[in-house]
């Protein structure tokens, strides 16, 4: 079979899938194509105009530029990230979120654990059967 | 000190049973809460999903964006908010939601379990939180 007629019939055999299995089918192999962190950071530097949504993405950039720094001074613990610096740090998370929100009340300020990875990714192992 | 007691019947919609908790969401800086709902038990889970439709009760603070990572390895950017959860009397303070705009089940992972007792009794399909 030519390219041609082999892309015809694969096209043909895509249309008839529903939209549910296709979703499925680009979740898996967008996986293989995903953006790295940086550039997802970089895009929405470049088109975001909502200035508290553009400060969180600042503050993650400036997170992780800072992060082999932040490691040596604050491992295992959280800090808090303001305009790209520092502004608080503390092992309890609770008391450290009180102290920002009465300081900077409306803005927007990154807290999290420093740990090995800047980028901690979340995994959600539990696998469920559909009936 | 008295400790905190909780326990529920497992959730028999599911196949086999699930283990669920009554959970109500707080603002940790304005005390709102938001009304009951049902949240599946998952120590499989690093952290916590809350339907985003759930945190719509009030101005809830942003946290900072994770990459979370399905079954599979499909994985995607969650927007994160500060939130304290109550299960019964029980509060755990200053939790990073993972908002799920699918709006499909709440999971409370180990984030939250890892600051409780939780005994999974499976012969009589109850749990029971301790703290």
């Amino acid at each position: 079979m030519k390219p041609t007629a082999l892309r015809k019939k694969i096209h043909q055999q895509i249309d008839k899938l529903p939209e549910q299995v296709l979703e499925e089918i680009y979740s898996i192999t967008s996986q293989y194509v995903e953006p790295t962190w940086r550039e997802i950071i970089d895009r929405h530097l470049a088109e975001e105009t909502d200035p508290k949504e553009l400060a969180m993405w600042r503050e993650e950039s400036a997170f992780l530029e800072l992060h082999e720094e932040l490691k040596v001074k604050y491992m295992g613990q959280h800090v808090a990230m303001k305009d790209g610096k520092i502004v608080d740090h503390d092992s309890d998370v609770a008391s450290l979120y009180k102290r920002v929100r009465q300081k900077f009340e409306g803005e927007f300020v990154l807290i999290d654990r420093v740990q090995e990875d800047p980028v901690p990714i979340i995994k959600v192992r539990s696998p469920r059967i559909i009936q | 000190m008295t400790n905190l007691q909780y326990s529920r019947d497992y959730d028999n919609v599911y196949y086999p049973a699930m283990p669920v908790v009554d959970i109500v969401l707080v603002n940790p800086n304005s005390g709102e809460k938001s009304h009951s709902f049902t949240a599946m038990v998952d120590s499989g889970a690093d952290g916590s999903i809350i339907p985003v439709r759930m945190l719509e009760f009030s101005e809830l603070d942003e946290a900072r964006k994770i990459r979370m990572v399905g079954v599979g390895g499909v994985s995607r950017i969650m927007d994160r908010y500060w939130v304290s959860i109550e299960i019964g009397e029980i509060m755990i303070w200053g939790i990073q939601a993972m908002a799920d705009k699918s709006n499909s089940e709440a999971i409370i992972g180990r984030d939250v379990l890892n600051q409780l007792v939780v005994t999974l009794n499976g012969l009589s399909e109850t749990i029971e939180i301790i703290v």
